[in-house]
């Protein structure tokens, strides 16, 4: 799944390799919980200087969807 | 302007380790310190209290430095009942003057630093010349066990505060103050027929947390620049590190006794009141329950 435009990030969220995985892969098959958040919105505080809405990442489904808000939020 | 005289404390009796709760919240006892930077929590036992741990800790001051306070502010999110606030329970414990003026604060993580402000004014004012803040609560008598968002992170405890009106003290030169709206469903009790539980939104409360930090370093002075932070966990109190200005210190003990919750302040500074006189500039900054945020900017007189 090379399409993928942030696979470090989301790598990092989830701690495994999402890249072989399908983009319609549902966030809460691979555990896109509370602490999954928790580390989506560290990261982007530290390395990029945005903090997020949290209630922005609760209409996201896939880990495509996840890709194109972090896309968004970089761009 | 306030001189910190004295902080004692009561810890909750019962230390819980990460390995002890790893069935519970479905982590490893590595990947709950991994995660929280938490290597073990106190908990109060069945017999403890708010109000006991409160209590236990203002008896480990003397019955004379009791008898001169003219200020009494006692701060908890779980008292043992509604009302009377915990200050009464405090006050009628020792030998305080009956001319005490007793105040009670329902505040949480910003509680220390709300009472040192009220202590602040009242100094400034000539109201009061010595002053006692009591922090006491008990958050995981009121957790889920399988709530492995906040099971990991809280502990009970109490620290008692004793501040001397004091022209050789610290003066508050800044206040830094923000509330946010209708995030009560973001960290709150609630009730339910099995009885009164806590539940926090991680990443809400997280993000709120680092928008203070945003604002509060802004703010800061510096040079000579001690911060003492409310120990909210590793992801809040390393992002407020790496912002701080290079040659300002900041004190973290979460890792030792998890979040304290209005206690969680004065902890840190238990046994160390002395390091207070080698910096010029003070930072005291309270954030969580409300969520509202205070910090104050303290001079000292070197």
């Amino acid at each position: 799944m090379s399409d993928l435009q942030n696979v470090e990030i989301i790598n990092n969220i989830f701690d495994i390799d999402v890249s072989e995985m399908s983009e319609s892969a549902l966030l809460t098959d691979i555990g896109f919980d509370s602490m999954a958040k928790i580390i989506l919105i560290s990261i982007l505080e530290d390395e990029h200087d945005i903090v997020i809405d949290p209630d922005n990442l609760e209409h996201l489904s896939t880990i495509i969807d996840l890709d194109i808000y972090i896309s968004g939020l970089l761009n | 302007m306030i001189r910190i005289s004295k902080i004692e404390k009561q810890l909750g009796k019962l230390i819980q380790l990460n390995s002890d709760i790893e069935k519970d919240v479905g982590w490893s006892a590595s990947q709950i310190e991994e995660k929280t930077g938490i290597k073990k929590r106190y908990l109060a036992s069945n017999e403890q209290t708010t109000e006991s741990l409160a209590i236990d800790a203002v008896k480990k001051i003397s019955d004379d430095e009791i008898s001169n306070v003219d200020l009494l502010i006692a701060v908890t999110n779980t008292p043992s009942a509604g009302f009377p606030n915990l200050a009464h329970f405090i006050h009628s414990s020792a030998c305080f003057s009956d001319q005490v003026q007793c105040i009670g604060l329902n505040s949480g993580c910003s509680g220390f630093v709300d009472a040192l402000e009220i202590v602040s004014a009242y100094f400034a004012s000539e109201l009061s010349e010595n002053a006692l803040i009591v922090t006491s609560d008990t958050y995981q008598k009121f957790i889920l066990p399988t709530d492995r968002s906040i099971r990991t992170l809280f502990s009970d405890g109490a620290c008692a505060t004793l501040l001397k009106n004091d022209s050789s003290g610290m003066k508050l030169v800044s206040q830094i103050h923000s509330s946010h709206k209708n995030t009560t469903s973001h960290l709150e009790m609630y009730t339910t027929t099995q009885g009164e539980f806590i539940k926090m939104n991680g990443p809400q409360v997280l993000a709120f947390s680092l928008k203070v930090i945003k604002e509060v370093i802004q703010e800061l002075p510096s040079e000579n620049l001690l911060v003492l932070p409310h120990q909210a966990g590793k992801i809040v109190l390393q992002n407020f590190e790496k912002k701080l200005p290079d040659m300002a210190d900041i004190r973290t003990n979460y890792s030792e006794y998890g979040n304290l919750v209005s206690s969680s302040i004065p902890n840190l500074l238990c046994g160390k009141i002395d390091e207070l006189k080698n910096y010029e500039n003070i930072v005291f900054s309270g954030f969580g329950v409300g969520l509202k945020h205070t910090s104050l900017i303290f001079k000292n007189s070197l």
